[in-house]
Parts: C-alpha cells; sequence; structure tokens
C-alpha cells in the first residue's frame, strides 16, 4: 500500500511531462475541442519550454523562501531572536495582504522588468506560509518533551535538532506545501513583468480572446500544482510516521 | 549524596515557594518527598539537576556546589522522570531509551542491548514495545518507558517525580514491587516525590514530609508513623497509623517462642506475613491464637491478639 504509493509518486511526474512534452497532442485535442480558432496552439515556445520556465521561477522563488524563511522561523524562536518574534510576525503577513499582481508591480521600479522582479516579488508573497507554519511548529513542541529534553542533558543545538525541528516538522511542512502551491500558481502573472512561463499563453489568450491558449496554460499549471500538493502530502507522512 | 544547605525558592517578592530548608539525601539512599499538591515538591526536587535556581541557599552533589558545575554536563549525570512523563512523541520506544546514551556517543549496537535490557528490566518486551511510538503505549507503559530512559546512562543519582501516577492502584502496587527489585539492583542515590503515603511507607528509606515550603518531618517510615513531630504530619499519616506501622513490621518481631504445647492444632500465618496481615487473620480466627511457621512447614512461634498490646 504505502510502497505503491511511493511507486505512484515518480509514475505521475514522468507522466505529467510527456503530456507537457506530446506537443503534436496538444495540437490535436485544442484544435477538435475550437475547432473555430485559427492559432488554438501557442507557437513562440514549445509547451515543454514553456513548464521549464514556469518551474524555473516557481523554484527559484521558493528555494529563497525556505533559505530565507526557515533561519528566520528558528532565530525568531531562539532567546537572541524572541524580541523580533512580534514584528517578524507581522511583517511576513503585511506582505502577503498585498495582492500579488500589486507586488509585482511595485517591484517594477526597483528592479525594472524582467525575472529579478517576479522572483522576488513571488519569494515576499511565499514567504508568510512558510515562516508561519515553522513558527507555529516550532511554538507549539509539547512542553513536557521539551523539560524533559533539557532534563536529560541535551544542549541548546541538541534540542533544537533532536526535538524541536521534528517536532515541528508537520505545521514546518504544511507551510511549506502552501508556500509551493501558491508560488507554482501566481507565477502565472509573472509575464505582466516581462518574464515566462505557462502564464505568457494565458495572459496572451486573455488579451486575443483565444480560450484555446488560455486552457493550454492553464491545465498544465493546475496538474503542477496538484501534484506539487501530493508530492508534498506524501513526503510530510513519510517524514512523520509518529503521527498515525 | 545530595546536600539542601538554607535553600529557599520564591518567584516573586511575598510568595515563598520554598523556605530555607536544610537536608541530606545519604549516597545510595532512597529518600521520599511526600506532602500536599503544590507544597514544593517537584520544586526542591528540579532545584537538584538546576531546571531552576535557589534563590538563596546552596546544593551540594557530591561536595560540589551544583551552581559552579555546568547545567548541561550535570543533568547528563542525573537520571530525570518527569511528572507528565514526557517521552518524545517522534522517537520509537528504543530511541526515547537510547537519548541520553545517543548524546554521550555511546556505539549504536551497545545502546540497543542496553535499551533492550532496561526495557526488560521494568516489564517491556522489547521485541513488542521498542519499535513502537509513545503513543501506541498505555499511561503507565509510557511511564515506565520514561523511568527505562532515566536510567539508561547509569546515573549515580535518579530524580524521580511521581512516576507512578498514571497507572491505577493495583498496577501500581506491582510496580512498586518491581522498583524495590530494581532499586537493589541498581544501588543509586534516589530522590523520589510523591502525594501517596502508602507509597512512602512501602519504598522509602527515609521520608521527607513537607508542608507550605517547610520540611515538617524528615525520618525513616518506622520513626514516622511510631512518632510524628506534629499535628499536619500526624494527620498526613492517617489514623490508621498504627496499622500502617505493623504493616512494615514482620510478625517474627511480635511472636512469642512456643512453649511446651507446639504444635497444637492451630490456624496458621507464615512467618514472611507482616504483623498487619497477622493480626487481620487473627481476628478472623476470633482472636484464638496462630502458630507462625517458616518455609519448611516448622512451626517458630505463637501470635496472639494480646502480643500487639506490647508493640515496640
Ligand atoms: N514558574 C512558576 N512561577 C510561579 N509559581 C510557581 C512556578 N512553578 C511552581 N510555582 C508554584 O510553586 C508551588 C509549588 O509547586 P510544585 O513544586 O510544583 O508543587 P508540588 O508539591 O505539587 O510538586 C505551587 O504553588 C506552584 O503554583
Ligand atoms: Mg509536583
Amino acid at each position: 500500500m504505502t510502497l505503491a504509493r511511493a511507486a505512484l509518486l515518480p509514475v505521475l511526474w514522468v507522466a505529467a511531462f510527456a503530456l507537457f512534452a506530446w506537443q503534436d497532442g496538444w495540437r490535436l485535442a485544442l484544435t477538435a475541442l475550437f475547432p473555430n480558432s485559427r492559432n488554438p496552439v501557442f507557437e513562440r515556445a514549445t509547451l515543454l519550454e514553456l513548464v521549464g520556465q514556469h518551474l524555473a521561477i516557481a523554484g527559484l522563488a521558493s528555494v529563497l523562501v525556505l533559505i530565507v524563511g526557515l533561519p528566520l522561523a528558528v532565530w525568531a524562536t531562539r532567546p537572541s531572536g524572541r524580541p523580533f518574534l512580534p514584528l517578524i510576525a507581522n511583517t511576513v503577513s503585511i506582505g502577503q495582504t498585498f495582492p500579488p499582481t500589486a507586488v509585482l508591480f511595485l517591484m517594477l521600479p526597483i528592479l525594472g522588468f524582467g525575472a529579478q522582479a517576479a522572483v522576488l516579488a513571488l519569494f515576499l508573497y511565499g514567504l508568510l506560509p512558510t515562516v508561519s507554519g515553522a513558527l507555529q511548529g516550532l511554538e507549539t513542541v509539547p512542553a513536557d518533551a521539551l523539560e524533559a529534553g533539557i532534563g536529560s542533558g541535551m544542549s541548546e543545538r541538541q534540542r533544537l535538532l533532536r526535538l524541536e525541528l521534528p517536532l515541528a516538522l508537520p505545521s514546518l511542512l504544511a507551510g511549506v506545501r502552501t508556500t509551493l502551491i501558491l508560488v507554482m500558481a501566481t507565477t502565472t502573472i509573472a509575464p505582466l513583468v516581462g518574464t515566462g512561463g505557462l502564464g505568457v499563453p494565458i495572459i496572451g489568450g486573455l488579451g486575443n480572446d483565444n480560450l484555446a491558449q488560455v486552457l493550454q496554460g492553464a491545465l498544465p499549471v493546475a496538474m503542477l500544482a496538484l501534484l506539487t500538493d501530493y508530492s508534498m502530502r506524501t513526503l510530510e507522512r513519510r517524514l512523520t510516521p509518529w503521527r498515525s | 549524596m545530595i546536600e539542601f544547605i538554607g535553600v529557599s525558592k520564591s518567584y516573586n517578592a511575598g510568595t515563598v515557594i520554598l523556605n530555607d530548608i536544610s537536608l541530606t539525601v545519604e549516597r545510595g539512599e532512597l529518600v521520599i518527598l511526600i506532602g500536599p499538591s503544590g507544597c514544593g515538591k517537584s520544586t526542591l526536587l528540579r532545584l537538584v539537576n538546576r531546571m531552576i535556581a535557589p534563590s538563596s541557599g546552596q546544593i551540594l552533589i557530591g561536595g560540589k556546589d551544583s551552581a559552579l558545575l555546568d547545567p548541561v554536563e550535570l543533568r547528563r549525570g542525573i537520571g530525570y522522570v518527569i511528572q507528565s512523563i514526557g517521552l518524545f512523541p517522534h522517537m520509537t520506544i528504543f530511541e526515547n531509551v537510547e537519548v541520553v546514551p545517543s548524546i554521550l556517543g555511546t556505539q549504536k549496537a551497545e545502546r540497543r542491548s542496553r535499551a533492550e535490557s532496561l526495557l526488560h528490566t521494568v516489564g517491556l518486551e522489547p521485541g513488542v514495545y521498542g519499535s513502537r511510538y509513545p503513543r501506541a503505549l498505555s499511561g503507565g507503559q509510557q511511564q515506565r518507558v520514561g523511568i527505562a530512559r532515566a536510567l539508561a546512562a547509569d546515573p549515580d543519582v535518579m530524580l524521580m517525580d511521581e512516576p507512578f501516577s498514571a497507572v491505577d492502584p493495583i498496577t501500581r502496587g506491582g510496580l512498586q514491587d518491581e522498583f524495590l527489585r530494581i532499586k537493589t539492583e541498581i544501588n543509586k542515590t534516589i530522590v523520589f516525590v510523591t502525594h501517596d503515603i502508602d507509597e512512602a511507607i512501602k519504598i522509602g528509606d527515609r521520608v521527607c514530609v513537607l508542608n507550605a515550603g517547610a520540611v515538617q518531618q524528615f525520618d525513616t517510615p518506622e520513626a514516622l508513623l511510631r512518632a510524628p513531630a506534629n499535628d499536619f504530619v500526624a494527620s498526613f499519616l492517617g489514623e490508621d497509623r498504627e496499622l500502617k506501622r505493623l504493616s512494615l513490621m514482620p510478625v517474627t518481631a511480635l511472636m512469642r517462642i512456643p512453649p511446651s504445647n507446639a504444635g497444637e492444632a492451630r490456624g496458621q500465618v507464615l512467618a514472611s506475613s507482616s504483623a498487619r496481615d497477622a493480626l487481620s487473620q487473627l481476628m478472623g480466627a476470633s482472636g484464638r491464637e496462630l502458630n507462625v511457621m517458616d518455609v519448611a512447614g516448622n512451626v517458630i512461634g505463637l501470635i496472639a491478639m494480646s502480643d500487639y498490646g506490647r508493640n515496640p
């Protein structure tokens, strides 16, 4: 059962990429679905190229979130960083109250047109779920387990690595999952500041009333988001076998 | 050896939790801290491994001022069983027991065999329970794991805070018997908190009765029951304290050596019985004399109601 589940995951990812790579298949299907459309398929780049661009932008922003967000949450729950905990929690949630398009355009004067602006905006936008998930996990480590850890003679570092982080994992990973999906979906508006990705046929299609191209971009985004969600849930179960 | 010298603890001016406590726990001794809820038992215990610091006074461990020792090093040499059990939920039972040896850098194979033997000692089959997570164990089983975990690095000193509180009275009796057996095997200095006076009398070498942050009496269970120092101790011990004292005494301490009429048909009581159990049997036998028998079935004495009057 769990073995079948573990094997299913790579199969699903390979199947999804095979589907993205099958340009002729998309042409056939979209032509059949939209017989009146003059160009139902986006032709300036292959779908696989668009997926690649999309994943590069979303991946970079997500990695930045992890690199910055997780240490930030750990620091905010250590004695040295605790005074900054409210500040960090509030700042990060303000970052998310802006609509992503607004964040994107606010970045324009600073970073100009291009991928950097998109990645930075997505990074700011994706920071909240990871930071707040990690904070919540670290703040709700059972007090009795911590007491036992201190009483066993664990150093602060050992407590963090052996108790606090593992016990924070359920909440932390749920936060990371939300970030990944949020960033994956929001990368769709990155073309507004002049980058590529699956948003290109969507935004272009919306402008030209070309529903076929909108669908060609939107379907892969949805697939990627669902696969990410499923992969993260599998990882969560794998890393926290003690919960079930 | 653990020495408290004029130790006081207060959290803020006005509320004194512990007031000028001085007492000594000898090496290899099991001292019970007992008293009503909130009287400061856990606080006194937690001062030993520096989970908290005293407001004034000193605590010497093996003659050294604990305030001058590195707290992390100090705690690694002291087994600590916390009141709320506090198993690590994300670790298997084996991993829980192996925590201290693993932070001390003991090899994996050595740790595992030690954990297996400790789980046996506390009455849990390692093959059955070792790979489980804590949530799959009952409260009483978790408490046993907590004890095994505290024993894992073979510390000289053990601090045990109500370690049998989560089990029903019957299981608790069994655990206490097991603990008495383990205690003779491990030979450690133990400070043991309980609020159960019967438990204190049964397992303590000496019992320290606390109330309102002060030591009321610190003596052997027998001396405590024979001569309570004040009304508080007397009422804490209960109206049946003479009976409790009899439960500490073997029937052989009260019996008379049989005269010529030995062997006459009478009721019997085993020499290993307590004076209290013998009294109970005497009452059942309408007060008639009983023969005290050794394991080989020989009559070694006689006991009657009248023998209880000259109770030393
Ligand atoms: N961190 C703390 N701050 C203030 N009061 C405390 C703290 N810890 C314990 N106390 C108080 O100290 C008293 C003794 O507590 P404790 O030693 O846990 O009692 P017990 O004898 O039941 O183990 C209680 O009245 C408790 O409320
Ligand atoms: Mg207590």
